[in-house]
């Protein structure tokens, strides 16, 4: 096999999730299929009122609230996300390269509950009691400016947004640091957390979440026939990206190879995906491409997969109509709902899991794949595989697609 | 400034701003603290607040010690009819 070019080496993982806080806990509960969604006692009221929360995040235990008090809570979960990440990678942030050293991570509503609340404040108090920190709080930048001051990283630093697909963008676009030379590491990935009232308002009016209150649990199910949209989710990833030979150099564990990304957009309609699933095939077309491989030689696919009717239909015929050998797919998203500006790096994580370890999560609750969908999507028990090469797919609301091609080490 | 005002200003920076009480000394700068200019605009907001005095933005600067600030508080609560306050 051929696996074309190998630059960006995956060196550090880190996440934060509905399944728990730090890979261990968030991958054995993707591992066992185990569904997060429950009732959110902050929706109480709301016709729809259940949500997959990072169960026992105390930002001033884990971050100190001295620095916890100034910062939204989806730069809680990715500031721990990210000091995992590079604890895992044996990088030392006191001897890097510091301007070599970059941060590019996903993120979609920014502080929006910091928002929100400074805006109750405004209406209830007046102006002069709204909090001085209220933009810092609430940019969508400030996840990737906080990150640097955290661990002292002064190369290229931004937030991409694509929706659901922010923080695979982020990752390509880490990786395209690294590979035109501007970089030697880049911290990247994502981090969402606007389980707010009126958000959920939003897409509850929007018709994308689930609407099975009596059953949670069973909501988020990618790929069955009796899916009926997507569990909102909160949390956070990180992957260290690091050249390859600086990597070998100080002889880091390289844990797998970055080796390609696609990106398109749909130009179809704003929530809808193309039915035909084209935009989303030109993303997948592109980043093998990119990678330098053949459909055939893609073993797994983490699959977008947000349990919607009309995502999962137009995934699996995009799948389809590109990989013909039938490689095994999965969608975490049974597990740890939809996470949003976040879902690409906590799959992209995931990916990276399942190839070091040969193991395949299962698609939760996927009782009955929908008999439209011809793909073989792992269910019930996590499956046994060796994987060379794998994608994992983010499609966001506007359109907006993102591929990686991940490669064993 | 009294035992009090420095107590309560003790509590208020530790409990709202997360610095630890043993770092609270009257010599101490805010920038010390790591207050900055956007955090003081947060602590007056608190100050006011938990003194039930009126604070200004710029009552205070990040070079400000906490010394400075409960001279501030003692003589506001002084020259206010807040009583039983201090």
């Amino acid at each position: 096999m051929t696996l074309g070019r190998c630059e960006a080496a995956v060196t550090g993982i880190g996440l934060v999730t509905p399944g728990g806080i730090g890979v261990l806990e968030s991958w054995k509960a993707i591992l066992a299929g185990r569904p997060t969604a429950t009732v959110d006692p902050e929706l109480a009221g709301m016709p729809i009122d259940f949500t997959c929360r990072v169960p026992g995040f105390d930002a001033d235990e884990l971050l100190g609230r001295r620095t916890a008090w100034r910062l939204d809570r989806y730069v809680h979960l990715a500031l721990v996300a990210a000091r995992e990440a590079i604890e895992d990678s044996g990088l030392d942030p006191k001897e890097w390269d510091s301007g070599r050293v970059g941060v590019v991570m996903g993120n979609a509503l920014g502080g929006v509950r910091t928002f929100e609340e400074q805006h109750n404040t405004l209406l209830r108090e007046g102006a002069g009691r709204v909090s001085s920190l209220l933009i810092p709080m609430m940019g969508i930048n400030m996840v990737a400016g906080y990150i640097a001051i955290d661990c002292g990283a002064q190369g290229p630093n931004m937030v991409t947004t694509t929706a659901c697909a922010s923080a695979t963008t982020a990752i390509g676009t880490a990786r395209e640091l690294i590979r035109t030379g501007r970089c030697d590491i880049v911290i990247a990935g994502g981090a969402e957390a606007g389980l707010t009232r009126p958000v959920l308002a939003g897409f509850t009016r929007m018709g994308a979440l689930s609407g099975r209150v009596q059953d949670p649990a069973a909501a988020s199910r990618p790929f069955d026939g009796d899916r009926d949209g997507f569990v909102a989710a909160e949390g956070a990833g990180v992957l260290v990206l690091e050249r390859m030979d600086h990597a070998q150099a100080r002889r880091a564990h390289v844990r797998a190879r970055l080796i390609g990304y696609g990106a398109s957009a749909d130009a179809h309609h704003v929530t809808a995906p193309d039915p035909t699933g084209d935009g989303v095939a030109k993303a997948i077309r592109m980043a093998l491409h990119d990678a330098g491989i053949e459909p055939r030689e893609v073993d797994h696919v983490n699959a977008h997969g947000t349990s919607t009717r009309l995502n999962d239909a137009a995934e699996a015929r995009a799948l389809r109509r590109i990989f013909s050998d039938g490689p095994s797919v999965t969608s975490v998203k049974g597990v740890t709902g939809h996470p949003l500006g976040a879902a690409g790096a906590i799959e992209a994580a995931s990916t990276v899991l399942a190839i070091e370890q040969g193991r395949v999560p299962p698609t939760a609750n996927l009782d009955r794949l929908d008999p439209d969908i011809d793909l073989d999507v792992v269910s019930g028990a996590s499956r046994r595989q060796r994987i060379s090469a794998a994608i994992s797919n983010s499609f966001g609301f506007g359109g907006q697609n993102a591929v990686l091609v991940m490669a064993a080490a | 400034m009294s035992a009090t005002v420095l107590e309560r200003l003790t509590a208020l920076l530790t409990g709202r701003f997360g610095v630890p009480a043993e770092e609270v000394r009257a010599e101490v700068t805010f920038a010390e603290l790591d207050l900055d200019s956007l955090a003081l605009v947060e602590f007056a907001m608190s100050a006011e607040h938990e003194f039930g005095i009126p604070f200004g933005e710029d009552d205070l600067t990040p070079q400000s010690t906490v010394d400075d600030a409960g001279r501030l508080i003692g003589s506001r609560l002084a020259g206010s009819d807040a009583v039983g306050i201090g």
